[in-house]
């Protein structure tokens, strides 16, 4: 069996709280999770929920304060910045907002080019330039829009762009963070199917961070459901979709809006928000807005079990799931 | 790049006018007789008849600017009434004098308050920042001739290393020049470097919150880089604004400070017109000043322009 290229295990992020002597917010709290090399892993859950920071805490734009990160067999995680520096193209990141994660002042080929010159990349000035076009052409922008900058570009090419420069220093892992959320729906299309087309080519490893069932479902091929800086659940995207085992991907899933009638789910709401991070519930992070929470479940942190071969879920009330599969399967 | 050079124009020609109605009418307000102040206190009633039929002072105001600007539109600003000198040829040769000041002045300001600007952000809320600040409100806050005076006493009476004032053409002997310029340089750049260092830590602070700051760093690019070429040039916009209001302010500085360092200057000039009611100078000194500070802002403008490409 092939090694994992992204492995996390029992990542913790704290921020300190602004206020004096206040508690830390826990924005990510012992994240494990393995991805496979050209696997596209969706992340997702609501806002809050920490998706990006485990996106920023991976790339090391933020550091994890506990747990270990490693990438391609490097231990990424515990790097010090010097060495760090040199490792950065391992992981590169796609941002959510394509008009300001583009510096203003650099036309669009410094942009992309600048990423070659610091890790060595791509030969001498004359043979940076050709590559510089090549990425342009592999995301579909014409090689005179080297010349011109951020703002004369629409959202939809600036996040071309934006992809292009993540893609020029040929990283063994993309983080895509909300990528497309940004974008008009129109272009949202255009972008998803221009990354999955790159992933098919260039055989990409993704974590693909999203709130967007949709989006995710379409183009991931397992799906990691975070609630409140923890992961609830984790399956194959087929699976997940058809079968969810959690209480809260259940509702997640029943929030997707649909056109079909016959397909229509029922609408699980729940009530209230997500609670504050930076005092979580005492037992199970979701205890306060489950709908089947039983007492049990005020008492401690399910762990994140293998319920299924491939399929992993933290939920006390596991019986609950499996009575309503065998119905499924029944029916 | 046509159009741009009309709009120009269409700017600049009527704001001129402008200002050299201001520049005269300014002038024609000040108390004193300029006939009294060419032919002196002695003269008899009709020599004194004789001097303003000269001067055009019997005619009405607007005849009297209409003439003037007649004459200022061909290079003619008048002749000191004191030394009979053409005006022209005296803001000719005091106008270098400032200028240098000003340049100087300018770039030891760049100099000092951007980088300081900068290692404050960087360093925020740290003893850097905190003596930076220190320095800078202690430089915003002094007078310029205060400052002079105390840098005279430092450099030129206690070190011995300048003479205290004084001018020297750059002609004559380059390295004497040098040490004239220096304290009055200083003098009149420290303000402005303090408002170049607080300008540059506020806008520093704010671009490297900016998104495109996490790209750099997420790129693999070092600190220092991400400071100097993603930080910096973004950051520099606002700075060049408040550079190029500031120079106005260093005019004004100019004419204290030179006054201070007995420099043959515009801002010389223009007092020395005032205590002598030498009006044709005081309008000269004056419209020059004025235009220059026009000027300095239209510069601005352009190199605003060509800093930041998303104005075009």
């Amino acid at each position: 069996m092939t090694e994992p290229l992204l492995r996390l295990s029992n990542v913790t992020k704290w921020f300190p709280s602004r206020q004096q002597g206040g508690k830390p917010v826990q924005a990510v709290s012992d994240v494990s999770l393995e991805v496979m090399p050209g696997e596209v892993v969706g992340l997702v859950g609501e806002s809050g929920s920490g998706k990006s920071t485990i996106g920023q805490t991976i790339t090391r734009l933020h550091d994890p304060d506990s747990g270990e990160i490693s990438i391609a067999g490097i231990d990424f995680g515990g790097m010090y910045q010097r060495e760090l520096r040199k490792h950065r193209r391992v992981v590169q990141m796609i941002f959510q907002d394509p008009s300001s994660s583009l510096n203003p002042r650099m036309r669009v080929g410094d942009i992309i080019e600048e990423g070659l010159g610091i890790h060595g990349l791509g030969g001498d000035a004359k043979a940076r330039k050709q590559r510089v076009n090549e990425l342009l052409e592999l995301i579909g922008l014409p090689a005179d829009f080297a010349r011109r900058f951020p703002h004369q570009l629409s959202g939809g090419q600036r996040q071309r762009v934006g992809i292009a420069r993540a893609l020029a220093v040929e990283p063994s892992l993309l983080i895509a963070d909300e990528a497309v959320s940004a974008l008009d729906v129109s272009i949202q299309a255009q972008v998803i199917s221009l990354l999955e087309s790159l992933q098919k080519k260039l055989n990409l490893t993704m974590l693909f961070i999203s709130h967007d069932m949709s989006v995710v479902e379409y183009i991931s091929d397992r799906v990691a459901v975070l609630y409140l800086g923890r992961l609830v659940e984790v399956a194959k995207a087929s699976e997940i979709f058809r079968r969810p085992l959690h209480p809260y991907t259940e509702a997640l899933l029943s929030a997707i809006p649909t056109t079909n009638v016959k397909t229509r789910r029922k609408r699980i709401l729940l009530e209230g928000d997500i609670p504050n991070p930076s005092d979580p519930p005492k037992g199970c992070v979701f205890s306060t807005r489950c709908p089947h929470v039983a007492e049990q479940c005020k008492s401690a942190m399910p762990p994140l079990v293998e319920v299924e071969p491939g399929r992993f879920s933290a939920c006390m009330r596991q019986e609950l799931f499996e009575e309503k599969s065998k119905k499924a399967e029944e029916a | 790049m046509l159009g741009r050079v009309r709009g120009f124009l269409f700017q600049i020609v009527p704001l001129l006018f402008f200002v050299s109605l201001i520049a005269f009418i300014l002038t024609d307000l000040l108390p004193g007789d300029a006939a009294i102040e060419k032919v002196g206190l002695e003269a008899t009633q009709q020599q004194l008849e004789a001097a303003r039929e000269e001067l055009g002072l019997n005619d009405p105001m607007p005849v009297r600017y209409f003439t003037w600007l007649t004459n200022a539109l061909q290079g003619d600003l008048g002749k000191s009434l004191r030394s009979g000198e053409p005006v022209t040829e005296v803001l000719l040769r005091r106008i270098s004098v400032t200028v240098e000041l000003a340049v100087l002045g300018t770039a030891f300001a760049v100099l000092l308050g951007v980088p300081a600007g900068i290692l404050s952000a960087r360093f925020r809320a740290g003893w850097i920042d905190a003596v930076i600040n220190f320095l800078a409100l202690s430089g915003m806050a002094i007078p310029y001739f205060w400052l002079g005076l105390l840098l005279i006493m430092l450099f030129s009476l206690g070190l011995h290393w300048v003479p205290p004032s004084g001018y020297v053409s750059f002609t004559e002997d380059p390295l004497q020049h040098l040490r004239l310029m220096a304290l009055p340089t200083m003098t009149i750049a420290v303000a402005f470097a303090a408002t170049m260092m607080r300008q540059t830590r506020a806008s520093m602070l704010e671009v490297m919150t900016a998104d495109y700051i996490r790209t750099a760093r997420a790129k693999g690019l070092s600190e220092r880089k991400v400071v100097l070429k993603h930080g910096l040039r973004n950051a520099l916009v606002p700075v060049i604004t408040v550079m190029g209001l500031q120079l106005g302010t260093l005019l004004g500085g100019a004419i204290i400070t030179e006054t201070v360092f007995a420099l043959p200057g515009l801002g010389r000039m223009m007092v020395d017109g005032i205590f002598r009611r030498d009006f044709p100078i005081i309008q000269g000194a004056l419209l020059a000043t004025v235009i220059g500070v026009v000027l300095t802002n239209l510069a601005t403008d352009a190199l605003y322009r060509f800093v930041n490409p998303r104005i075009n």
